[in-house]
């Protein structure tokens, strides 16, 4: 069997500055099949994005890893030379970020852009890139695509721009596709137009997709397993179907009870999880939820929970589910 | 009551560029809000939603003063604020307020957060002396530490930012918050924290809200009426309950159907609107949701159809609204 396009295994992160050190990552395992689409659900601060950094290799000065993994179609990306690097973003792995007006360039028009990432392919002519841009655009849903190529970012809207932002991450037919929050600033119609495109490139191209969101209509939407992240560690992962119908950990279940479109009749008093998240620069010993937990024991303070398997490709990390299974 | 009543409410951008109206010697615009009627009551919730580009925040900019309308009528409380030319009525400013779409950019990052939330009494009441008593009830109000008044805005979450925003919107006690977007972006325990911020606020001090917003799962817990938008004009508007029940405008009817949900077995139907947003440059004869209808016919690419009350007790804006059938 090929290895996973991505294999994360034990990663810690650690971001250091003038404050404490915060321990942003701790353990984090996950991996990505070929084709596969992962979803990674979790609240801000939850580690996300920095885990998106991480296997992008993006991550900010101040910031290192201290234990585990990446690999990237085997390779381990950790180790790689930074020429090596390069040469995988964009055509290897590719990454739309959560905010398109900070991603992209203001003060460039998008075609020109556009273009500009395609420059390592010296058998395409000017033309060519611009129909390939053309036809990105086009791809995403945008009107007008001919005339958009010499508008700038602030002149079109916010739904506009992320768009944009994954025209440009297609243009090169990347085999992993990060897509960090990407449709956390669209409508409706046009997130189910996202995530049908998303699925889209997965079957034409065979592209594996991280979709990292905090959107769980999304997760549900599109993602084959998923990855629930609290306060830097996994906490629970296995199949969508799973995690959103028979979640065992009790932070995926407060998450769920949470979400409003699950709420059939309507309330003005919605449900929210009490308490706040833990401090990263000192994580509690124990469990990292038992603080807001409803159903902590004593040794959920004191002991932190091991990972145990409850169903086919199912684990939490919970000290109650291991009770049961006892 | 009647507390907010819009007619025919109309916003134009001039198109910019080199060849712009070199050829007719006009000035040509872009409608990106055209003819916007709607009435909102003293102390309840009207939702307005639809995709981005709908014009949703240009029209709450504009009952703002914070973008002219070209043409068109606002009364708030009986009293048409705005003049024939420049900024509103004071007193209309001072009772009508906006939480921003971006909460931290909207917070000035050089200034404390009992200095941002205060700000709108050195505007509008400059006999109030105790500021500091002031910020320290709005903070409470909120729900945030009295202590956070000396706080920046960089050293806040973005939850608690869209607090500090909320106790600015609510600092003098307005009949009327907009609430541009007021928890895009946020975790959904946050979000119920927020929106249960806000209806517990309306129901203590009966203000009322125009709720702006994408998230149609907020619409339906929030709001007492809905409104659609689709490019510029309102397709549907009428009580939540009755506009997501039995949706007459077919973009209304897309748009609920293409609601995400988290709950397994439920498909969303994304299928059933197909197609591009049409350009704004080159809005569509007739209706302009006719491209990617599925039950357009020859009339409604011809003529705009004209608001109409439907089966449900919602004005709709469509030549053939959906019928109800007793099966669905």
């Amino acid at each position: 069997m090929n290895p996973p396009v991505l294999d994360i295994s034990g990663l810690s992160i650690r971001f250091s500055g003038r404050t404490d050190p915060v321990l942003a990552l701790r353990e984090v395992g996950l991996s990505v099949q070929a084709g596969e689409i992962v979803g990674i659900v979790g609240e801000s601060g939850s580690g996300k994005s920095t885990l998106a950094l991480a296997v992008m290799r993006l991550l900010a000065t101040g910031a290192s890893v201290t234990a585990g993994s990446v690999r990237f179609e085997g390779k381990d990306i950790l180790a790689l030379p930074e020429a090596d690097m390069r040469k995988l973003r964009g055509a290897g792995m590719a990454m739309v970020f959560q905010d398109p007006m900070t991603a992209l360039n203001p003060v460039l028009p998008i075609g020109t852009q556009m273009m500009d990432v395609l420059f390592r392919d010296p058998a395409l002519s000017r033309a060519d890139k611009r129909a390939r841009a053309v036809a990105a655009l086009k791809r995403v849903g945008l009107p007008d695509a001919e005339q958009q190529l010499g508008r700038y970012l602030f002149q079109f809207s916010g739904g506009m721009r992320q768009r944009i932002a994954i025209a440009m991450a297609l243009l090169q037919r990347p085999r992993l596709l990060i897509a960090d929050e990407i449709t956390t600033a669209l409508d409706v119609t046009l997130e189910a137009q996202i995530l049908d495109l998303l699925r889209d490139l997965r079957d034409e191209i065979g592209c594996s997709i991280l979709f990292i969101s905090h959107n769980l209509g999304a997760i549900a939407a599109i993602c084959d397993r998923t990855v629930v992240l609290y306060a830097g560690e996994v906490i629970e992962a296995g199949p969508t179907a799973k995690i959103l119908g028979a979640a065992r950990h009790p932070y995926t279940k407060a998450l769920l009870a949470c979400d409003p479109s699950r709420i059939e009749i309507p309330t003005r008093n919605l449900p929210v999880i009490p308490g706040e998240v833990p401090d990263l620069s000192a994580p509690p010993k124990g469990c990292i939820f038992a603080a807001r937990c409803p159903a902590a024991l004593s040794r959920c303070v004191t002991h932190r929970p091991v990972k145990s398997l409850v169903g086919r490709d199912h684990s939490v990390r919970c000290h109650l589910i291991e009770g049961a299974a006892e | 009551m009647t507390l907010l009543s819009v007619r025919d409410l109309t916003v134009s951008y001039p198109v910019r560029g080199p060849l712009a109206g070199w050829w007719t010697g006009q000035k040509r615009f872009v409608d990106v809000v055209c003819g916007i009627s709607l009435d909102l009551a003293e102390g309840t919730t009207l939702a307005i939603a639809g995709e981005s580009g709908s014009g949703k925040s240009t029209f709450a900019r504009a009952l703002m003063g914070l973008t002219p309308f070209r043409s068109g009528s606002l009364i708030f409380d009986g009293k048409a604020p705005f003049p024939a030319r420049g900024r509103p009525a004071r007193a209309y400013l001072h009772q009508v307020s906006m939480m921003f779409q971006d909460p931290v950019a909207s917070l000035s990052p050089r200034r404390t957060i009992g200095a941002l939330i205060t700000e709108p009494f050195r505007i509008h009441r400059p006999d109030l002396r105790n500021l500091e008593a002031e910020a320290k009830r709005l903070l409470v109000l909120v729900g945030l530490p009295a202590d956070f008044a000396q706080r920046y805005p960089h050293q806040i979450s973005g939850g608690q930012a869209r607090r500090v925003g909320l106790a600015r919107a609510v600092a003098l006690n307005p009949r009327l918050v907009i609430a541009d977007e007021p928890t895009a972006g946020l975790d959904v325990s946050v979000q119920g924290e927020i929106l249960n911020l806000m209806a517990r606020l309306q129901a203590e001090q009966s203000v009322a809200f125009l709720m702006i917003t994408h998230n149609l799962a907020v619409v339906r817990h929030m709001s007492d009426r809905t409104a659609i938008m689709y490019m510029g004009r309102i397709v549907e508007e009428g009580p939540t309950d009755r506009v997501f029940a039995s949706p007459a405008h077919p973009y209304a009817a897309a748009l609920i159907a293409a609601e995400p949900s988290s709950l397994p077995g439920h498909h969303r139907h994304s299928a059933a609107l197909k197609g591009e947003v049409s350009s704004p440059l080159h809005r569509p004869d007739g209706c302009a949701f006719h491209p990617r209808c599925p039950a357009a016919r020859p009339l409604c690419s011809a003529t705009a159809p004209l608001p109409q009350v439907s089966a449900s007790g919602a004005l709709v804006s469509c030549h053939f609204p959906l019928q109800r059938t007793p099966d669905q």
